[in-house]
């Protein structure tokens, strides 16, 4: 996966990811995400800015290994956060769903604003 | 060779090794299992009533009434722990997030009709900072009292206690009017005694903290406050007091709930405090209330209020005081800061 590390709220956020060393006929599907988490003494909340499904035959109709491009525009909040109780964490969360119930997921986080790197 | 399963998983970092869905396919049949037991057993109970209301094996009593509402908990338990699992193993949190947040969406759009859905998720509704307009500012704002919950809990104890010491001192005069005496009861009410004039005591001091620092208003030039921009502040203390020091503070606090054991905690910790104004040796009459008027401008890097589920960022406007009678007091008004870049926006009051 790559993206830029700091955005803005409003600003498009492109980003683009491949799949490699992963048989074709093995992959069930692929959840792609924009998210904030939290994290920190509480429990977490989340909440899925963007959210797209694939399914094994979307997927397969073109080389894992080449690049796929996803976009959205960001929203205006929450801003990335780092507190002492919590922090609001920003991510691209890819997951995918192999057959047989196994699950591969991968982050690329980044910071949304700049309002605080460290409190 | 294929993998064997492994029904033990192990917690390595964020992630846990293991078959996952051995795990989640047992909470499943757990709950499933409740949930066919609750069932059966309410059938059972239900028809041997219907048809053999003559029976003596269950018979309507206490023994059915206990059965019936076992089995009914068991049918609740087992039906929302069985969808609970079933819908955590079939989606993942994202697609549940998205879901529910489709749903909240649609939810807004129906009850608020088309184009109302709110452009700023997780930053409280503006709605009950601003149906209040001010006398001097566009808004008053609303106190969130921590005065009267501690007032009615010493009233109804010392209340509860007198009430009960009174029974009890009524009993032992007659006692000792009827010439029989109880001396274990006489001393018995030595300790309820003290126990009851320190309870009144509590309520009394309260009472007169509250009745005479007098109430507190403040009123704000608009809401929601904006990093960077600067708002006016109008603070108005009434009562007969006199402040050794009087500060007027924007407060940011962060709230976390969590789970321990069994318990649900909150914990809550102040992370940025901007004093606005700060005086000292002033004082306040009924006929001519201490007024502070103030403006301030929020940091361009200051972080909006947000609320989750479980975590929160809390903004409020607390005026802290030292009086000389009165021991220090604290009164807070909760506001709300947007992010710098949002445009939603509610302008000053008209009135």
């Amino acid at each position: 996966m790559s993206l830029h590390a700091g955005l803005e709220p409003g600003d498009g956020l492109d980003f683009e990811f491949s799949i490699h060393r992963v048989p074709a006929e093995s992959i069930d599907g692929l959840e792609a995400s924009v998210l904030w988490a939290t994290e920190g003494k509480g429990s977490e909340d989340i909440g899925v800015h963007y959210f797209e499904r694939l399914s094994g035959t979307q997927l397969s109709q073109r080389p894992l290994q080449e690049p796929r491009m996803l976009s959205t525009k960001l929203p205006l909040c929450p801003l990335s956060y780092e507190g002492r109780l919590m922090k609001i964490r920003w991510c691209v969360r890819l997951r995918l769903f192999l057959k047989g119930g196994r699950e591969i997921s991968a982050e690329q986080p980044f910071y949304l604003g700049h309002v605080t790197r460290e409190v | 060779m294929s993998k064997l399963v492994r029904l033990f998983g192990k917690k390595r970092g964020s992630r846990m090794s293991g078959w996952w869905v051995i795990g989640s396919a047992s909470e499943a049949a757990f709950f499933g299992s409740l949930f066919l037991l609750g069932i059966v057993s309410l059938t059972v109970v239900g028809t041997w009533q219907l048809f053999w209301p003559q029976s003596q094996i269950i018979r309507v009593g206490f023994g059915f009434w206990l059965m019936m509402i076992a089995s009914l908990s068991f049918v609740v338990i087992g039906l929302s722990g069985l969808i609970l699992r079933v819908a955590q193993t079939v989606a993942s949190p994202e697609l549940r997030s998205a879901l529910a947040q489709q749903a909240e969406r649609e939810h807004q759009r129906r009850s608020r009709g088309p184009g109302a859905t709110s452009q700023l998720p997780n930053v409280p509704s503006l709605q009950p900072f601003t149906d209040s307009p001010g006398e001097r500012l566009a808004y008053r704002l609303a106190s969130q009292r921590g005065e009267i919950g501690p007032l009615v809990l010493s009233f109804s104890f010392a209340a509860a206690w007198n009430g009960l010491l009174a029974v009890l001192l009524v009993i032992a005069v007659g006692n000792f009017a009827r010439g029989t005496p109880n001396w274990f009861l006489t001393l018995l009410l030595v300790p309820f005694a003290a126990v009851g004039v320190f309870s009144a005591r509590w309520f009394f001091t309260l009472f007169r903290r509250l009745s005479g620092l007098g109430p507190t208003i403040a009123e704000i030039s608009h809401i929601p406050l904006m990093p960077g921009e600067t708002f006016s502040l109008y603070v108005c203390q009434y009562g007969r007091v006199s402040f050794r020091r009087l500060s007027l503070a924007v407060i940011c606090f962060e709230e976390s709930t969590y789970q321990q054991g069994t318990d649900v905690r909150t914990e809550r910790v102040q992370v940025v405090r901007h004093i606005i104004c700060e005086r000292e040796n002033c004082r306040s009459e009924p006929d001519e209330p201490l007024e502070l008027d103030c403006q301030f401008r929020l940091p361009s890097d200051t972080m909006h209020s947000f609320q989750g589920q479980h975590n929160a960022i809390v903004w409020k406007v607390v005026v802290e005081g030292d009086s000389t009678r009165w021991p220090s007091f604290c009164r807070s008004f909760p506001v709300v800061v947007y992010p710098p870049s949002s445009v939603a926006r509610v302008g000053p009051n008209p009135l």
